[in-house]
């Protein structure tokens, strides 16, 4: 049986697996789209779309950002896929997870990783690079290792028995994510040469461009989930840097970062996924019809109607704040517990104990003061990135939203929180 | 659309109800193979591990195991490196618990697990980790990634039950925080009570002392409850403020709680700092000291203890703990008078001190003073009825001296003080099976499994259960459950035999032979092979338990374990008691297929008898009996020419061990009368208990040509199978049980409970087969001579005197051409030249009958000058025939 075969499903079993927290929606071979994807409301992906479209002296930066659990990761994905944009570009995706450290990050790896995986994804894709290219690759190789191999004291290091540039990119990914001395040398020895690396992915993309007729597009997913300073380093104190390499490069950043002040300059190169809105900033009783309509279609074409409610499934928007990931975990546990009780339809009270349950979660995690500041952003809504908002947002307790301006909301399952 | 939360819903859910949907979730993530995330959040210890071994259960129902990961074993690694390390990824859950890191070293794991969802994503794993309150908030905090990731929080934060508590508490006496064992009760109410209180005190200096008592207090009551981290928190801040408000007896009590905390908490060198800072600060207070003993005795510093205690009894020579802990301590070395006397002095100035009568109770059983060891039992179980470990002292006692009735009471009111104690439901079954009571066993090891689904010994013990009852589909699923969770390699060779007698009960003999095959290869001897006869005639507690079911041992510690394996310290009669055995099973068998197991290497401590067992010895049906008691002299009997009746002396000998008369009167009986069969049978058995394999073979192949009743020669084939078993031929043996089978298939000769031993050795000896081969080339039977005589070539080719029997054996048998091979081998390989000399005469002979006159006199020739004594009569007489046959041809 294949387990992710995207069928809607007509029983709770199924339906458990369907609401599985991130799930990949990879489009399938010919580029359609998942069937469990679905577009919404003023999608500001085809922004990204239309921007990557147009004309440009220089291939652009884009900065991709969103609350977490609200869809980056799905829509990168989709993005791969588009028709219009494979005709232009030579699109590759990757998270920087699979390359490095993404705990002790900074503006070297990442750059050691859109070079690496530039060069092996070409490679799988069953493309040559020309000789004379390979070449001048093995000498920086050369050079890199000798000089690794000089501050690491002569000590043997797997980079210097790497034998080949392709075998260098994928022991650099791995010393970088898992071996801090090395990672230390290489990026020290990086840093002495940093247009050298620069020049290396600038030569691969070239060469990749001129056979392909196709400008190398990468997606580097999960740059948002480093710390807000690591990733303040990466895109603000070494931006020029990051914006050498001479291919098309759409890099996440975290909503803090976004917001920040520092951002402010490159703000109009980048794009942001909010969360859905359910309801109006002034009135929580103004509910957004498009949104809910967005979310029935997700539980919908995942799950047959007829295993839920409506109104439990209106419950279960509720409660989601407009978060996918959220929602996704909402339906997961209420079908856990219908399941449990062998019920045929999700009803209002599964999705109460579910939301019962995710409650008592962050009850125990939040503290006093957590609790007074929730109670005074659910009374202005107003987002303000402190010291103190911060992991409130990365816990999801405080959620996101942007109706023209940015403001936030308690996540509706603590609203009783609030008021014990 | 909603926007309202209209309704109020109140979910309760039980602790199982928890578990189920834990399980659930676990069902679904394998079904579909995919990862799941669970986290389980805990506020006692005690509740966590209760759960903890429910959890392992019903994941072990669902064909999972629970892999524990403690972090705190793994300082240096990461959760990822510590998974990578067990292969079985798609078979096991991972259940992980942090223990006492330390908030740093915590943090530190948990930020780097923020960075591993990936890979419990990748990998499908599937895990559960057990969080403490603060451990929640500092995963969370520190790993928000991982944390959004989670699919679940399950809670368990409910209160141990009270007599949880109190089980636990008395595990460790102790003095000194102002608590005792009759306060446990109420805790949750304790505790609330206190907190309003500490909440409504002043903040003020003044408020300090009563601040930092009733921290302390709170803190003991944490403790008790289970939940550590709160209690080392409170105890702390109590300890602070004792300091500030100068008030040393405080300071050293919070030392004293706060060393408790840590000894349960497993930081003992910590927790033995915390008591030596309280004895500095108040040196007279018996309390600490008392403390650090008991510490020192379960951390197994006797030496310390002994003396820590003395000072406790220096400084009050009638504190009852101190010489209850001293009590302890000697019994663990073994000092048992003088632990006597400490348990006395304990008991004489508290006689309501519920501990040293149990103590007692030990040290008595320990020397074998049974009765007094009842009576201190009964003692503390009077003064405690929830105190386990007399109960369960007591029910082994009267267990082990075939009090079955009494046992099961004192077992159940052990069950009723802890429902989810394995071994005591695996005792009350024993004695239950004692009783003859197979449904109240079943249904007592069945309970045993269900607290443990990976308890050995209970699934053995149930298997014998169905074998008794001939339910051995049953029976095979119980064993074979059992071999996969015992790791004792005695109980292991055992249960195999068991599994290999239950295959063949149902005639699958292949798989009999694997089994047996596997219980050969066990490096212990194997006892009570093939001891599977069910006796369905006893009264209750005289059961004849051929199987022997094994009995716990969990609740004995260490010393005792010593104490019991050791035959000369364990009362005999208690374990497998001769004098009550009823008459009808002193009545000798027909003839002895089976024997006493020799007492001397017998494994007590694996294989305790019930009441009873002695008739394992004699699992014959009575009822066969053909003849009268046999007198106890053989003379009497000498002018009867009763061959029946030396065969009975014989058997008289034979039951007490004195084989060396049985063969005597066993040769009278065939001197008296040679066609009667059963001698032979049981001199075979008795080969086989000396080992004598061969010879045995020799004589069961003889009793079988004698025996005229199909079932005595089905116990004839059994033995003989046995004995091939035992050298490893398993062929052969199959052969016999098969022929067993067909002449009885009632009972395949199965009364047969012939010793096994350990046959690896002699399978691979060429003596062996050299013997045999011989055995058989004298007792005319040349083609097995044959076989087992070119085994032992195969094993060791440079020995000569073997192939001259071989080629004796098919010179016999007309095989000249083969048989000249043997001997020209031989001629090589013999070192003596009158034996080569012998040999070079059989060629020539071999020559002779094959017409090769020439190379006959040649071989004779040289046997001629090998030989000292020159020419023999018999040579010379064969160069003569020869000359004239050559004359004649010419």
């Amino acid at each position: 049986m294949n387990h992710l075969d995207y069928v809607r499903a007509t029983d709770f079993d199924r339906a458990w697996l369907n609401f599985e927290l991130d799930l990949p929606l990879k489009p399938d071979k010919n580029g359609n789209p998942n069937p469990f994807y679905i577009d919404r409301p003023y999608n500001p992906i085809n922004e990204l779309v239309d921007s990557l479209m147009s004309p440009f002296y220089r291939p652009p930066k884009f900065y991709f950002s969103g609350h977490r659990g609200c869809g980056k990761s799905t829509e990168l994905q989709h993005l791969l896929e588009d028709p219009k944009l494979k005709k232009k570009y030579w699109p590759i995706n990757f998270s920087i997870r699979e390359e490095t450290d993404i705990v002790d990050i900074d503006f070297r790896d990442v750059l050691l990783a859109i070079g690496g995986k530039l060069f092996r994804e070409y490679i799988k894709k069953g493309g040559e690079l020309p000789k004379q290219l390979l070449k001048e690759l093995n000498t920086w190789q050369g050079k890199v290792e000798k000089e690794i191999v000089t501050i690491l004291d002569k000590k043997v290091s797997d980079l210097e028995v790497s034998g080949s540039i392709a075998a260098f990119f994928a022991n650099a990914g791995v010393k970088i994510r898992l071996e801090p001395a090395t990672r230390t040398v290489l990026r020290q020895v990086v840093e002495n040469d940093i247009t050298g690396l620069i020049s290396i992915i600038n030569h691969i993309t070239t060469a990749i461009y001129s056979q392909e007729k196709r400008i190398p597009l990468i997606l580097i997913d999960d740059l948002d989930k480093p710390e807000l300073e690591r990733a303040r380093a990466i895109f603000h104190d070494h931006r020029e840097i990051m914006m050498q390499p001479s291919c098309t490069i759409v890099y996440t950043v975290s909503s803090a970062l976004f917001y920040s002040k520092e951002f402010d300059s490159i703000r109009d190169q980048a794009l942001f996924l909010p969360n859905i809105n359910l309801h109006s900033q002034k009135d929580e009783n103004a509910l957004n019809e498009e949104g809910y309509e967005t979310l029935r279609k997700f539980v919908n074409v995942r799950m047959s109607p007829e295993l839920i409610e409506p109104e439990a499934l209106d419950h279960a928007i509720l409660y989601s704040g407009g978060v996918f990931r959220e929602m996704t975990r909402i339906m997961r546990t209420s079908i856990g517990r219908a399941r449990r009780r062998q019920a045929t339809k999700l009803e209002v009270e599964d999705i109460e104990w579910a939301a019962t349950e995710i409650r008592n979660e962050y009850r125990r995690i939040l503290t006093k003061e957590d609790i007074k500041l929730l109670k005074d952003i659910y009374r202005t809504k107003r987002l303000q990135y402190s010291e103190q908002m911060r992991p409130l947002l990365q816990l999801l307790a405080i959620l996101e939203y942007r109706t023209g301006e940015n403001w936030c909301d308690v996540h509706p399952v603590l609203r009783k929180l609030l008021h014990d | 659309m909603i926007n309202e939360f209209t309704q109020e819903f109140i979910f309760t859910e039980t602790t199982d109800e928890r578990i189920e949907s834990i399980i659930k979730e676990f069902e679904l993530s394998i079904h579909w193979n995919r990862p799941i995330i669970l986290f389980a959040v805990f506020g006692s210890e005690y509740v966590r591990r209760d759960m903890h071994s429910e959890l392992e259960n019903r994941l072990f129902d669902i064909g999972q195991y629970a892999v524990h990961i403690k972090m705190s074993e793994h300082p240096t690694q990461s959760l990822s490196r510590v998974i990578d390390e067990y292969e079985d990824v798609d078979r096991s859950v991972f259940i992980i618990s942090y223990g006492n890191l330390g908030a740093h070293a915590q943090n530190r794991y948990f930020e780097t697990l923020n960075d591993q969802s990936d890979y419990f994503f990748k990998r499908n794993i599937k895990a559960l980790f057990w969080l403490t309150q603060s451990e929640i908030i500092s995963l969370a905090r520190m790993a928000p990634e991982f944390w959004s990731n989670r699919h679940r929080v399950i809670e368990f934060t409910e209160s141990p039950k009270t007599d949880h508590m109190l089980k636990r508490t008395l595990e460790s006496i102790w003095q000194g925080t102002g608590e005792y064992d009759d306060q446990i009760e109420d805790t949750d109410e304790k505790i609330s009570f206190r907190e309003t209180l500490l909440t409504n005190l002043p903040e003020s200096t003044e408020s300090n002392s009563i601040r930092a008592n009733m921290l302390l207090t709170l803190g003991v009551l944490q403790w008790r409850k289970g939940d550590f981290e709160k209690a080392e928190n409170l105890l702390y801040e109590a300890l602070n403020l004792a300091v500030k408000v100068d008030n040393k007896w405080l300071e050293a009590e919070c030392l004293n709680a706060c060393a408790l905390v840590f000894s349960s908490t497993g930081r003992v060198d910590r927790a033995i700092d915390a008591y030596k800072q309280a004895i500095r600060l108040l040196p007279d207070q018996i309390f600490a000291w008392n403390n650090l003993g008991n510490l020192c005795a379960k951390i197994g510093r006797n030496d310390e203890a002994i003396v820590t205690f003395s000072k406790a009894i220096e400084c009050n020579p009638e504190d009852s703990v101190a010489w209850n802990g001293l009590g302890h301590v000697y019994k663990k070395i073994g000092y048992y008078d003088d632990a006597i006397n400490a348990y006395r002095k304990s008991v004489q100035f508290t006689p309501s001190f519920a501990q040293p009568w149990n103590g007692l109770g030990d040290v008595y059983k320990l020397t074998g003073r049974v009765d007094d060891a009842i009576k201190a039992y009964e003692q503390s179980i009077k003064i405690n009825e929830n105190y386990l470990e007399p109960l369960i002292g007591l029910g082994k006692l009267y267990l082990e001296a075939g009090k079955h009735r009494e046992a099961i009471k004192v077992f159940r009111k052990a069950l009723i003080a802890d429902e989810k104690n394995k071994d005591t439901w695996n005792d009350l079954g024993v004695a239950q099976l004692g009783c003859n009571d197979f449904a109240a066993a079943e249904n007592s090891f069945l309970n045993s499994i269900r607290v443990d689904r990976t308890f050995g010994t209970s699934y053995n013990n149930l298997g014998i259960v169905y074998t008794l009852q001939k339910k051995y589909e049953k029976s095979i699923d119980a064993f074979q459950k059992a071999l996969e969770f015992l790791h004792d390699e005695d109980e292991r060779a055992q249960t195999w035999n068991r599994l290999g007698d239950a295959f063949r009960s149902i005639n699958n003999y292949e798989k009999a032979m694997q089994a047996y095959k596997n219980a050969d290869k066990q490096p212990v001897p194997i006892q009570n092979a093939g001891a599977l006869r069910v006796m369905e005639t006893q009264d209750e507690e005289t059961l004849p338990i051929t199987t022997n079911p094994i009995i716990s041992e969990s609740v004995l510690d260490d010393q005792d374990k010593v104490q019991l394996n050791s035959s000369e310290n364990q009362p005999q009669q208690l374990l497998s008691p001769k004098n009550d055995t009823s008459d009808k099973y002193i009545n000798p068998p027909v003839w002895l297929m089976e024997h006493s197991i020799d007492t001397e290497t017998r494994d007590e401590s694996k294989n305790i008898f019930g009441n009873g067992d002695e008739m394992a010895d004699y699992p014959f049906n009575t009822d066969t009996l053909a003849f009268e008691q046999p007198e106890k002299s053989g003379e009497e009997f000498s002018s009867k020419t009763d061959a029946v009746a030396w065969n009975e002396i014989g058997n008289e000998y034979f039951r007490s061990n004195n084989y060396a008369e049985a063969i005597i009167a066993y040769n009278k009986a065939l001197q008296k009368d040679p066609n009667f069969g059963m001698p032979y049978a049981n001199m075979g058995l008795i080969s086989v208990i000396q080992e004598r394999y061969s010879e045995a073979i020799l004589l069961y192949e003889k009793s079988i040509k004698l025996l005229a009743d199909n079932e005595e020669k089905a116990i004839a084939y059994n033995g003989l199978g046995n004995a091939f078993r035992a050298v490893g031929d398993y062929d052969s043996a199959i052969k016999s049980f098969r022929k067993a089978a067909e002449l009885d298939p009632y009972s395949a000769g199965l009364q047969n409970q012939t010793n096994v031993f350990k046959s690896e050795a002699s399978v691979k000896s060429p003596t062996f087969w050299a013997d045999l081969g011989t055995a058989f080339l004298d007792n005319c039977s040349f083609n097995e001579a044959i076989t087992a005589l070119n085994k032992a070539i195969e094993l060791n080719s440079n020995d000569g005197q073997v192939l001259f029997k071989l080629g004796k054996a098919y010179s016999y048998s007309g095989r000249y051409k083969e048989a000249i091979l043997a001997f020209s081998n031989s001629v090589e390989l013999l070192q003596d030249d009158k034996e080569k000399a012998n040999s070079l005469n059989h060629l020539g002979n071999a020559y002779r009958k094959l017409n090769d006159y020439d190379k006959a006199i040649e071989s004779f020739r040289k046997a001629v000058v090998l030989s000292d004594e020159g020419v023999t009569l018999a040579t010379r007489a064969r160069f003569s025939l020869l000359s004239n046959c050559r004359a004649e041809k010419v």
